[in-house]
């Protein structure tokens, strides 16, 4: 699905040039993000507002990362979008179309050859490289906001630190069901100060955020907010001694490419309710095939 | 436009943009690090491209700008209010500053944040000659293992580090060159 060179960006080719600004968002809403984002890499895990825009697409659709993909695109990039994994549904042929459209950008499919990365509640399974940009969309940006609605409190207990909620509430997993049973959104500690939602990545994918090679960025369109964690950070998932942190994952095989350790996906294959997996990664599945 | 033509500092706004922000973006994930720009940036006496560069991508009406004395001329003045429209302000209320090390002292008159809104402070972009990868050693987040930074002057950085999440953000700048210091790198020892 790689895109041809044809449509690089120049000024000489007015074709989509005139209808849009360079990634459709105005230079003075580029720059209100921008600067929200170096203080969002300065302060690891902390939620920086921004004055979220109105996209050409719903709330929950991604306007979030959206935004912050457009501010960060130049015209040499390679996009990849994901969706869950997959580079093929819905979600994410529509996001990379609108920036082939507005942007002229090439995109990929390739983990490995994509510059920025936007995905929506999964992180790739070959591991990333220094200068690549992992840009996620999150829905509820707030890990505290279940367990106290008033951002007004909220505010306070990451300025005083005050997590003791968060462990409680893991520790009710623990009494109800006897483990920890919270398998995605699983909340983090960013440098030993903010505890922050990951989006909802599974939790498989949590160790992958410690000391990522990448850039992570995290924007939250409808809930207006920019955070980051820069490469090489120390990311750990809240945890107790005696219950400690787990990755999970299905107890089963890949049944296209075989992987015993990729994430995989549940497929139902007839009425008799038999199941089958698959990796949720579908570049990694393809290149390993 | 006509990039001999002085008045214009560039010739597709939001491509170039888009560059020098992807710069200042690589600078501040990996503090300490050297950053070189190349490109045809015209800008007047005084100001280095890469201060000017960072100013062009992040500055407008809504960003206050402190210029030291050194920097406080009609000529850069009119520069930066002509591409940013940006106001210019005292020490207290700006939110970013532009000047020579000691003329941007102390850092206690910046806006450092608040506990509840740490985003809430200045940055400030540093004329610095000594730009070099020697020096002071450096930790945090965006460094691999550690790193070294010729700092101006460590104690105020390590200050700077221990008021984590406050704080102040660096840029160093000379030339072509520019490298970040986030609030969030440690000083010294681990």
């Amino acid at each position: 699905m790689l895109k041809s060179q044809k449509n690089k960006y120049t000024k000489e080719d007015p074709l989509e040039h005139d209808e849009y600004n360079f990634a459709y968002l105005d230079e003075q809403t580029k720059r209100m993000i921008r600067r929200a984002i170096l203080k969002a890499i300065a302060i690891p895990g902390y939620q920086v507002p921004f004055s979220s825009r109105e996209m050409p697409m719903p709330y929950g659709w991604g306007t979030g990362g959206v935004q912050v993909t457009a501010s960060c695109l130049c015209p040499t990039d390679t996009l990849k979008v994901i969706d869950q994994g997959a580079d093929d549904t819905t979600n994410a042929v529509s996001i990379r179309k609108f920036f082939e459209k507005t942007a002229n950008i090439n995109t990929t499919d390739d983990t490995n050859s994509a510059s920025i990365i936007q995905t929506r509640h999964r992180i790739p399974e070959e591991p990333l490289k220094e200068g690549q940009i992992l840009i996620y969309q999150v829905p509820i940006p707030e890990p505290l906001r279940f367990l106290e609605p008033r951002e007004t409190e909220t505010r306070i207990m990451h300025a005083l630190e005050e997590y003791g909620l968060m462990h409680v509430k893991l520790y009710e997993d623990i009494t109800k069901h006897g483990h920890i049973s919270t398998a995605y959104a699983y909340p983090i500690k960013v440098e030993e100060r903010y505890v922050m939602d990951p989006s909802p990545i599974p939790k498989f994918d949590n160790p992958k955020m410690h000391n990522n090679e990448a850039l992570q960025l995290f924007g939250a369109g409808r809930e207006q907010r920019i955070y980051a964690i820069p490469p090489y950070t120390k990311v750990i998932s809240l945890d107790f001694e005696d219950y400690p942190f787990e990755p999970m994952k299905a107890e089963a095989i890949c049944s296209i490419c075989g992987s015993n350790s990729s994430y995989l996906d549940e497929i139902i294959v007839n009425d008799k309710g038999d199941k089958n997996y698959i990796c949720s990664d579908t570049n990694y599945c393809e290149k390993r095939k | 436009m006509n990039s001999s033509n002085n008045l214009y500092a560039l010739e597709s706004p939001e491509i170039e943009n888009a560059f020098f922000f992807r710069q200042a973006l690589n600078a501040i994930s990996n503090p300490g690090k050297i950053f070189d720009l190349s490109c045809n940036l015209n800008t007047p006496n005084g100001l280095s491209k890469s201060a000017g560069s960072l100013l062009l991508c992040l500055c407008d009406f809504d960003t206050p700008i402190f210029l030291s004395e050194t920097f406080n001329t009609d000529e850069i003045r009119k520069w930066i209010t002509f591409h940013t429209n940006s106001n210019f302000t005292e020490k207290g209320n700006c939110k970013f500053a532009l000047g020579n090390w000691e003329e941007l002292l102390p850092f206690e008159k910046y806006q450092l944040g608040t506990d509840a809104y740490p985003d809430r402070s200045a940055t400030l972009i540093v004329n610095y000659e000594k730009i070099s990868n020697n020096g002071t050693k450096l930790f945090g987040p965006g460094i691999k293992n550690y790193t070294y930074f010729n700092l101006p002057d460590e104690k105020k950085f390590k200050n700077n580090n221990s008021l984590f999440p406050l704080g102040l953000d660096f840029f160093f700048s000379y030339e072509n060159k520019f490298a970040a210091i986030p609030r969030s790198t440690r000083i010294g020892e681990k």
